[in-house]
Parts: C-alpha cells; sequence; structure tokens
C-alpha cells in the first residue's frame, strides 16, 4: 500500500524509480535494435555474413554458418571430376547424429557407413555434378561436419546452431 | 521436461520484453495494437508449442504458465521490490492541474491521450478540468476531476 501523498493522491511519487527505469528501457531498446541489426547481418541465421562456401581442390560446398534448430538449411556441393560414372561422397556421421537429414538431391545409389562417415554414391553423366543436401539441425550449438570425396577434395564445414 | 523449460524461457522474455517496452506499448488503445497483440500471440504459440501438438504438452505447458504466474504473485506479494520491478508503479502525469512534461514525454503520452481519458471515464471537455492524471501499472490513464 503506498504511504505517500502527492496532494490529496494517496500514491507514492516515485520519481527516481521512474528515472531508473527510463534509463535503463533505454539502454534495452538500444540492446533490441541491436539485436535486430545483428539478424539481418545473418548471424542469427540467413544473411550475408551467414552465407559461406568453401572450396578445395574439386569440392565446393555452399552452406549456412550460422542456423537455427529446427529450421531447414542446406548444403549445396559441387563436385568437379574426371570422368563421369560413379561419383562419392563422404559425409561426416555427425550430420545425421545432430540433423534430421530431409532429403537429398539427387538421390545416391547407395549409402555405406565406413568408420564415421557415410559414404554416398550417386550416378553422374556429368564432369560437374550438384548434389544438395537439405537438413533440420535438432539441437543447439556447434556443428562440425566434414564432407570428402575422393579424387576432388576434402572440406570441414563449422556451423553454428541457435535455439 | 522441454516443455517445461520451453514454457518458462517464452514466459520470462515476454514479460522482459513487455516490460521494457513501456506500459502504452500494446495496451490496445488502437485497433492496430490488438492486430499487433494477436500476432505477438501466435509467433509465441507457434515457438512453445514447436512440433509437438498433443494434448500432454499442451497440458504441461498451460500448467507451467499458470504456475509461474501463481509464483509470481506470492513472490511479488512477499516482495514488494519484486512487484516494483516487474510490474512498476504508477507515474503522475498531472499535478494539481499541471503537466509533468518529462514524465509524459518519457512515458511517450501526449495530452490527446489524457483528454481521451477524460473523455471516456468523467465526460470531461477541457485539460482544465483535470486535477490529477496517473499512468497506471496497466498502462490505463486515471483521472481525478477538480471539484466542480
Amino acid at each position: 500500500m503506498p504511504h505517500g501523498f502527492v496532494g490529496d493522491l494517496q500514491m507514492d511519487d516515485a520519481l527516481p524509480f521512474h528515472q531508473r527505469e527510463w534509463r535503463v528501457k533505454r539502454i534495452a531498446w538500444g540492446f533490441f535494435g541491436l539485436l535486430l541489426l545483428v539478424s539481418l547481418a545473418g548471424f542469427l541465421g540467413s544473411g550475408p555474413f551467414s552465407d559461406a562456401t568453401v572450396q578445395q581442390d574439386g569440392l565446393t560446398v555452399r552452406y549456412e554458418r550460422y542456423l537455427r534448430a529446427r529450421r531447414e538449411s542446406e548444403l549445396e556441393i559441387t563436385l568437379r571430376t574426371a570422368e563421369t560414372g560413379t561419383v562419392r561422397l563422404l559425409v561426416d556421421q555427425s550430420l545425421a547424429e545432430r540433423a534430421n537429414i530431409k532429403s537429398i538431391v539427387p538421390a545416391p545409389k547407395s549409402v555405406t557407413a565406413n568408420n564415421g562417415q557415410l559414404e554416398h554414391e550417386f550416378q553422374s553423366n556429368a564432369k560437374e555434378t550438384t548434389i544438395k543436401i537439405e537438413f533440420e539441425p535438432r539441437k543447439m550449438g556447434q556443428l562440425k561436419v566434414g564432407l570428402a570425396s575422393p579424387g576432388s577434395g576434402k572440406v570441414q564445414l563449422q556451423m553454428w546452431v541457435h535455439p | 521436461m522441454e516443455s517445461v523449460i520451453r514454457g518458462l524461457v517464452v514466459y520470462a522474455f515476454l514479460l522482459l520484453v513487455f516490460r521494457l517496452s513501456g506500459k502504452r506499448t500494446l495496451s490496445q488503445s488502437t485497433n492496430f495494437d490488438l492486430v499487433l497483440l494477436l500476432i505477438i500471440s501466435e509467433t509465441t504459440q507457434q515457438a512453445m508449442v514447436d512440433s509437438d501438438h498433443s494434448v500432454t504438452n499442451a497440458f504441461l505447458l498451460i500448467v507451467t504458465l499458470v504456475m509461474t504466474t501463481v509464483l509470481l504473485s506470492v513472490l511479488k506479494q512477499k516482495f514488494p521490490a519484486m512487484e516494483r520491478v516487474l510490474d512498476g508503479r504508477p507515474l503522475l502525469l498531472m499535478e494539481n492541474g499541471d503537466q509533468r512534461r518529462t514524465s509524459m514525454e518519457k512515458a511517450r503520452i501526449d495530452e490527446e491521450d489524457i483528454l481521451e481519458a477524460a473523455r471516456k471515464n468523467h465526460g470531461l471537455e477541457r485539460l482544465d478540468q483535470i486535477k490529477y492524471a496517473v499512468l497506471e501499472r496497466n498502462g490505463d490513464i486515471s483521472i481525478v476531476p477538480k471539484e466542480r
């Protein structure tokens, strides 16, 4: 119950309290504004700072550095090979363990578990093959995925999954 | 367990954002405020429920939200300082007919808002008929008219 009076009005004139509150609010608004800018830049999901490409020899991977749990993302893998025919792609099993693999296009001919990696075999009639893996991270935290293709190259992706 | 944690996190976040946005934000003074409130509730619901549409999850979330509210009300009753921090305090906008300009500006309230409250609740016509105007903790403006 208020003990003070302002004129005839029984209420505490808590001006110092409100002045503190206004200062805190200004700081909070600044923080929220910063959060939006950080998000627009891509640090909380898709955006310019999130989009990344790594390349080694004939293997190029486009991916997002910053992901969100339970939101789909995509790895776009381009393999350049000397010959057409069977193309092999090795993906660290950590991807399947930490994320739901929604689709792989084109569909692999076979998938074999091989020493912590999943070996995918694709049939390709071109010297450049693009493979898209759609996945949905399950939990927040760092997600490291190694990708390799015998004869093309090997890359390591480091992603961060926001809750 | 995840449902309860999710409910608590969303509850805390909403409490923080609404507390920091100011009393008058989304106080439903315009139709658009109401629309915005509905959009926020829909967004919140999706984040809380996620993909689990089971009755168990719904029960858990409801109990989490209600029990958190009950717990906070008990704590607020026990610790008045906590009540002041969580709910804020009433803010005097007009004293003896004089406007407190800084308070009005900081609370983003203008004469029109005060006149609207005066018209609605007391049928007053002019500012000089108002003795006290107070911005209450829920964002409403209370008017005490001058004695006629």
